[in-house]
């Protein structure tokens, strides 16, 4: 195989080897330093190797076990968080285990997290707002079938306080444009994708593509992968399983070969999504 | 990792690291579980304090650390303090988070902690936190995590200072941040949050507004004169001309008398969050009545799934009597009404801007052949809209990012004043992409709001459709888009050309619906539907 080849060529065996191996570089202290991303690093990875086809490379059982143990939380232990509480939620949707949780206690959960003044959405008791807890909010409780319990129209509201110049939408109002997937996934979940200026989004949008084919997340920054296709944020770079997931789900839209094909709005493999009967819910 | 380089150590120097690395995470684990024993036991006191602190000046993502720590702070260490003793405990407090920025300037969790501690702090210093936020936008002028800051601390400040002073401080900080750097985006950014407060908060007469204006136009010239390929002045540029609101207009309503339907044909996809209302008059009493139908937009009858949870949008709707053996032949009269608010557009940049009534004189004579009749504008009976309906409570058009005040007339000088400074660029520029996109873009504009005249001019869609070509030959990764783009502008024109030729657009239609019989739907569809569409499949 030629180096041309080689990186042309998505070598599906080193990548599962490599989600399957995370677990297993405890005498890294990095490790230890990323223990409150544990349980999102399950839903990237459970994630990535769905699309690769190995998504039983990952003992279900466990898996389940280990989601049920983190409550909301980010590992064992750790806090309750609504973003976590949304991974749990993603990785038993995939592993159809929603069954194993008692999900009126996460509904009620995520409908505290809502201001039902400004429609925004808390992370925590600790009240750090941002759009990102929006879309979680919002991304879960359509999982869950019951976007009743929110203000939906109070959320939209929100997120569209925070809409820029560019089209784009910040994590906050005035904030600049760096939510852009959260606000715009939020919308087409509850059908709002009319609110967004498709145009001039889809301008700057474009124009997050440079020259090596990398996309950068902000105007006249390096580029990174949450968008773009490479496995570490960029050529030569550490790899990690965050990137390692956008990745492959940035391949999978672009309609790689041999992938599943990804819910490019829940970031689940779309056959998950159509089991639950969601997939039609944004086909405009 | 976000930029960490990939290298493979030796053998010998790895075999070191890792024991190194042992004993720092032996001691790193039992730190974090004295942590949550702790924690689980509710010990709000110093010696757990200091072990957050030991945790957190290694680790500042573990977010539940920062958790106990406040928890601490408020259960346990701050039950017995003065006034000053907490005031100089979060001061100290304030003092670890400077020292642990430095090392991880783009950790949210500092960011969080620092705002609770100036939230619980007896005496909060914001001037203070304005001088560090300063500092922090001078090491990383990008660094977006400085700027939220920044626009929290000018938030809190309001409270204190004269929101006039402090709107003009923040724009002649971010004109200061321009002129160090054109590309820093982010400042531009801050600058159209800002702009059109300023304006509004210092109460400018219309001439003052103007000028402040073109002093924009100015630095956003000098921007784009200095480096024609950075596009933060451009992005800006576009905004700074803003666009007039378009108008969403039926193109065709239609009464299919055998079917017992009528067809309306909008010039915009739409949705309906309020069926538009459908009234007859009959022979029989003089009174108008409601027809009772479903309204269904063509790809709800293409697709054939119904109600699948969603709006639905579309260009043309149908509406469908409930009781297809009504007595049509006792009509004299049957006409619909559209309300402004009981459609949404599928775009942001379309609204409906008047009621809408249209009908049709039903003739007892009517050939059975003649199945389409037209329908005219009416004048709007007012007494129709008595009867309530029902409005979705979905129905929501924002205008949430702040527009500079520009009325049409100023925008046309505007447009043509911009046109010709851009074509004056693009003679020292000509293969300028962001160059040839603007201008592309202000003459698309420029036709859309200058349409005094009658009959459009084919040479100004030619320069566009040139221009269009023109960038898909230089800027190759974005071709599809501007072939997107290209293909819009025929498609409009075309549209625009076929109802201007047309003595009466209506029999044309009509025609086509004739001779298309059944099908007529189809035909529909490929003459209106959008040459780029977004379809997830």
């Amino acid at each position: 195989m030629t180096s041309i080849e080689k990186a042309n060529n998505l070598l599906v065996d080193l990548h599962v080897k490599y989600i399957q191996s995370l677990d297993t570089k405890k005498d890294d202290l990095e490790y230890w330093f990323t223990e409150h991303l544990r349980l999102s690093g399950v839903y990237w990875g459970l994630t990535a190797l769905d699309l690769l086809k190995n998504v039983n490379m990952l003992n279900r059982e466990d898996v389940v076990k280990y989601v049920v143990s983190c409550g909301f939380g980010g590992h064992i232990g750790h806090d309750p968080h609504l973003t976590h509480t949304l991974y749990a939620v993603q990785i038993l949707v995939i592993e159809d285990a929603l069954d194993s949780v008692n999900t009126e206690k996460i509904i009620e959960y995520v409908k505290s997290r809502q201001d039902p003044q400004t429609g925004a959405f808390t992370g925590d008791e600790w009240e750090e707002i941002d759009t990102r807890f929006s879309y979680c909010a919002i991304s879960c409780l359509s999982l869950l079938k019951r976007l009743d319990a929110i203000d939906v129209k109070k959320a939209i509201e929100f997120i569209m306080l925070c809409k820029n110049f560019d089209g784009g939408f910040g994590n906050t109002p005035g904030a600049e444009s760096h939510a852009v997937f959260c606000c715009v996934g939020a919308l087409a979940i509850v059908n709002s994708l009319h609110l967004v200026d498709a145009d001039l989004l889809g301008w700057w949008l474009c124009e997050r593509q440079l020259k090596n084919g990398g996309l950068n997340g902000r105007p006249e920054k390096l580029e990174d992968d949450p968008e773009s296709g490479g496995i570490a944020d960029r050529p030569g770079d550490m790899v990690d399983v965050f990137h390692t997931l956008f990745g492959i789900a940035g391949l999978s839209l672009l309609g790689y070969p041999d992938l599943k094909s990804v819910d490019p709005v829940y970031c689940l493999p779309k056959y998950v999504v159509q089991r639950i009967g969601l997939a039609e819910r944004y086909h405009v | 990792m976000h930029g960490v380089k990939r290298v493979k150590p030796s053998a010998e120097v790895e075999k070191l690291r890792k024991e190194r690395e042992a004993i720092k995470i032996k001691e790193y684990n039992n730190l974090v579980a004295s942590c949550f024993a702790k924690k689980t036991n509710s010990e709000y006191d110093e010696g757990a304090f200091d072990i957050t602190t030991k945790i957190l000046s290694q680790n500042p993502d573990f977010y539940t650390v920062w958790n106990f720590r406040r928890l601490i702070l408020l259960n346990g260490i701050f039950k017995d303090y003065s006034f000053e003793e907490k005031q100089e405990r979060i001061g100290s407090e304030l003092l670890f988070l400077q020292d642990i920025f430095k090392l991880n300037p783009k950790s949210y969790w500092i960011f969080n902690h620092r705002r609770w501690c100036l939230e619980t702090i007896p005496d909060p210093d914001w001037n203070n936190e304005l001088v560090l936020v300063d500092k922090m936008l001078d090491m990383d002028p990008r660094n977006f995590h400085g700027w939220d800051y920044r626009r929290y601390v000018i938030s809190k400040l309001t409270r204190y200072g004269n929101l006039k002073d402090l709107i003009q401080n923040e724009f002649d900080f971010t004109t200061t941040k321009i002129n160090q750097n054109f590309s820093n985006y982010s400042a531009w950014h801050q600058r159209s949050k800002l702009l059109p407060k300023l304006i509004k908060v210092k109460n400018l007469n219309d001439q003052e507004i103007k000028e402040i204006i073109n002093r924009e136009f100015e630095l956003v010239k000098s921007a784009f004169y200095t480096d024609p390929d950075d596009q933060s002045s451009w992005l800006y540029h576009r905004w700074l001309i803003g666009r007039e609101i378009r108008h969403i207009s039926i193109l065709g309503a239609y009464f299919n008398r055998k079917r017992c339907q009528i067809i309306l044909v909008f010039d915009d996809e739409i949705g309906i969050l309020s069926p538009f209302q459908v009234f007859c008059k009959s022979e029989k009493s003089s009174t108008i009545n409601k027809i009772n139908g479903d309204w269904q937009s063509l790809g709800v009858v293409e697709g054939g799934e119904v109600n699948i949870g969603g709006k639905m949008y579309g260009f043309v709707w149908i509406f469908t009597f409930s009781n297809k053996d009504i007595e049509i032949e006792d009509f004299t009269e049957l006409f619909f009404t559209v309300k402004p608010e009981w459609i949404v557009s599928s775009n942001s940049e379309t609204i409906l801007n008047k009621i809408i009534q249209r009908g049709c004189t039903i003739k007892k004579s009517e050939n059975e052949k003649d199945i389409l009749i037209s329908m005219a504008s009416k004048t709007v009976i007012e007494d129709v809209f008595e009867q309530t309906v029902t409005i979705s409570s979905d129905l929501i058009h924002f205008e949430s990012q702040e527009t500079l005040p520009i009325d049409k007339s100023e925008r046309i000088i505007l447009l043509q004043r911009e046109i010709s400074t851009i074509r004056e660029l693009l003679e020292l520029e000509p293969d300028s992409k962001w160059c040839l996109q603007t201008l592309a873009n202000l003459l698309r504009e420029f036709k859309y709001i200058d349409n005094s005249k009658e009959v459009r001019n084919v040479e100004e869609v030619d320069e566009i459709v040139a221009i269009y070509d023109k960038l898909i030959i230089i800027d190759e990764m974005r071709v599809k888009r501007f072939e997107d783009l290209r293909s819009k502008i025929i498609f409009e024109n075309s549209i625009r050309r076929f109802v201007q030729s047309a003595d009466d657009v209506t029999s044309e239609i009509q025609q086509i619906l004739a001779e298309s019989s059944d099908n007529f739907l189809n035909i529909f569809k490929k003459l209106f539907c959008k040459p780029y569409h977004l379809n997830y499949k």
